[in-house]
């Protein structure tokens, strides 16, 4: 549906996109995950045709964005970071007018009511949009992109802005939406990204550093496969029942965090799930109780950080030294004040 | 380019500055007519026609100011500009709507000139020249304010700008030709709208006048959709 080859945007000397290369098949639901000014809505801007590239091709259901501009357009609904609204519009007028702007061939008024439900915006269907909340502003821009059933879906940053209720309706909204539509949509949050995508583009500085599911970059980004486990009990018969288990390397306590229990890291020795024999070997031992057991997984936040080399041990995929090392430092003394901090509650 | 020439109209209709046009050509003209008719009972239609023209320096600016530096600075071109229309069917349309409200501007000169017919033979293919040549001249301003409109974010800024550039295409050859300079007034002679609105005005008709202004305006327009496609590639 939308496929990207050596994409490179220039702004004179800067570069603010280097040879993005993705393709994105129909149907699929894509997060742009990136820190402000990282070249998401550059990118954006450039498959939606509002900014030409410097080099590099990009094709919207196989037509070229440069040279069929009009036939690409046709097929992008587009809501920019500041939806485009025209606020001496009451919203009806508006989407009236996308519709005669899009050239749209479906009958006018069933499709722009049947938009309006949609989207939920009825009850401010006839007011003037200089007069409407963000929030409602920003389903009028939604509302606006999906004007004429375009099958692929543009939005940078839906939710941005808006207050908890209305960041939820509008990323069920968008749940929806992706049932029948292409969607790419951008973020910085990353908890939004994992809630709607099923793959997720991450973007650091006008380059695509990594490309995959939010689970497999966080399997891929781990750097080892430990299990933590909370076990109540005595220490020894809970090291004897976790060492039972094959292929183990080995177990630290880490000590404990709950009256009567005790952490435990267990690193195995390989990829190997481990986890269903450890459950039976310590459900078998007496005088133990297992109480959770959770893989040392890292979340979106973490991989986001790892990846733009923002964290320890980012600096390893960051050619960038000085910034990955001043914020290591800041990461070390964050972890010493936390570490006092414990054990003054011990 | 229908489309955006209603959204335009429309908002043109909702503006006060519109308002305040009509207002202001509708007292001059009106004043003109009744004070022109009743003491000399003149039927050539250069002075009714060539008062509200110096006006349209200053009034024209406001109907153009707004016409692309808005949409920039609300980001509503980004709408425009990912839709599947070309960029010359925006810029003609807004062009178009601008001239539509002029024109509107200008209309109770007709029902003048139909009250005067009631008293006095009127030649109306004289004053459809004049009508031709004002419309011209106006667009060739329109055009103009259109372009400075996109250079710029700032509404006020393409104003001021644009009365600069309508005196100097209007009164850049009188001006020269006060200073003696006689090598360049010839150049400014080429450009100085006025003279050939005068030809109008005075019920010459003449192709190469229409073409003169013709080209202008489209050198205005094409400027104009260079300018904005200039900022995709920026």
């Amino acid at each position: 549906m939308i496929e990207v080859s050596g994409l490179t945007k220039r702004y004179g000397s800067h570069l603010a996109v280097k040879d993005a290369n993705f393709t994105i098949q129909k149907g699929e639901v894509v997060g742009f995950l990136g820190p402000n000014g990282a070249g998401k809505s550059t990118i954006m801007n450039i498959l939606t045709g509002y900014l030409s590239l410097t080099q590099g091709k990009v094709e919207i259901d196989g037509f070229d964005i440069m040279t069929d501009p009009e036939l690409a357009k046709k097929r992008i609904g587009y809501l920019p970071e500041i939806p485009p609204l025209y606020l001496d519009m009451t919203v009806r007028e508006y989407l009236f007018f996308i519709y005669d702007l899009k050239k749209v061939k479906f009958p006018k008024d069933p499709h722009i009511d049947e938009i309006i439900r949609l989207v939920r915006i009825t009850e401010v269907a006839d007011r003037l949009i200089k007069n409407l909340s963000k929030g409602y502003r920003q389903r009028v821009g939604i509302a606006g992109a999906l004007v004429g059933n375009p099958d692929v879906l543009i939005l940078d940053e839906p939710t941005v802005g808006l207050d908890p209720k209305q960041i939820i309706e509008i990323r069920e909204l968008i749940s929806k939406l992706g049932k029948n539509h292409t969607i790419i949509l951008s973020s910085h949050i990353l908890s939004e990204v994992q809630a709607v995508c099923k793959r997720v583009i991450i973007i650091n500085r006008g380059h695509i550093i990594a490309d995959d599911t939010p689970e497999a970059l966080s399997k891929k980004l781990s750097t080892d496969h430990s299990l933590i486990a909370r076990i109540a009990g005595k220490e020894e018969d809970a090291l004897s029942a976790i060492n039972s288990v094959r292929k183990i390397e080995t177990v630290e306590c880490l000590g404990e965090y709950e009256k009567g229990t005790k952490d435990y890291r267990i690193y195995p020795a390989d990829t190997t799930d481990i986890r269903g024999e450890l459950i039976k070997r310590l459900a078998e031992k007496n005088r133990i109780n297992l109480l959770s057991l959770s893989s040392n997984e890292l979340t979106l936040e973490q991989i986001f950080l790892r990846l733009t080399g923002e964290d320890e041990v980012g600096k390893y995929f960051n050619e960038d030294m000085d910034t990955a090392i001043e914020v290591d430092e800041v990461i070390v003394d964050a972890v010493d004040e936390a570490i006092s901090e414990m054990e003054e509650e011990n | 380019m229908t489309a955006i020439y209603k959204r335009e109209m429309k908002s043109y209709f909702t503006s006060l500055i519109t308002y305040f046009f009509f207002a202001v050509f509708f007292a001059v003209q009106g004043l003109l007519f009744s004070y022109l008719y009743q003491n000399g009972s003149t039927t050539i239609f250069a002075i009714p026609f060539a008062y509200p023209l110096y006006l349209t320096i200053f009034l024209i600016p406001l109907l153009t100011m707004r016409t692309i530096s808005e949409d920039k600075r609300q980001k509503v071109d980004q709408v425009l500009l990912t839709a599947p229309v070309s960029v010359t069917a925006v810029i003609m349309g807004k062009f178009l709507a601008c001239l539509t409200v002029y024109a509107i501007a200008i209309s109770p000169l007709l029902i003048y000139q139909v009250v005067a017919a009631y008293f006095a033979t009127v030649n109306w293919l004289l004053f459809l020249y004049a009508i031709l040549g004002t419309m011209l001249l106006a667009a060739t301003l329109i055009a103009c304010g259109i372009f400075i409109s996109s250079l710029t974010e700032s509404t006020a800024l393409a104003a001021v700008l644009t009365v600069g550039a309508n005196i100097v295409l209007m009164f850049i050859d009188s001006i020269v030709s006060m200073s003696g300079v006689e090598w360049l007034s010839k150049i400014t002679n080429v450009i100085g709208l006025m003279d050939r609105y005068a030809a109008f005005a005075d019920g010459v008709f003449s192709i190469p006048d229409v073409i003169y202004y013709l080209s202008f305006i489209v050198v205005f327009l094409f400027l104009t959709v260079r300018s904005v496609e200039k900022r995709r590639w920026a």
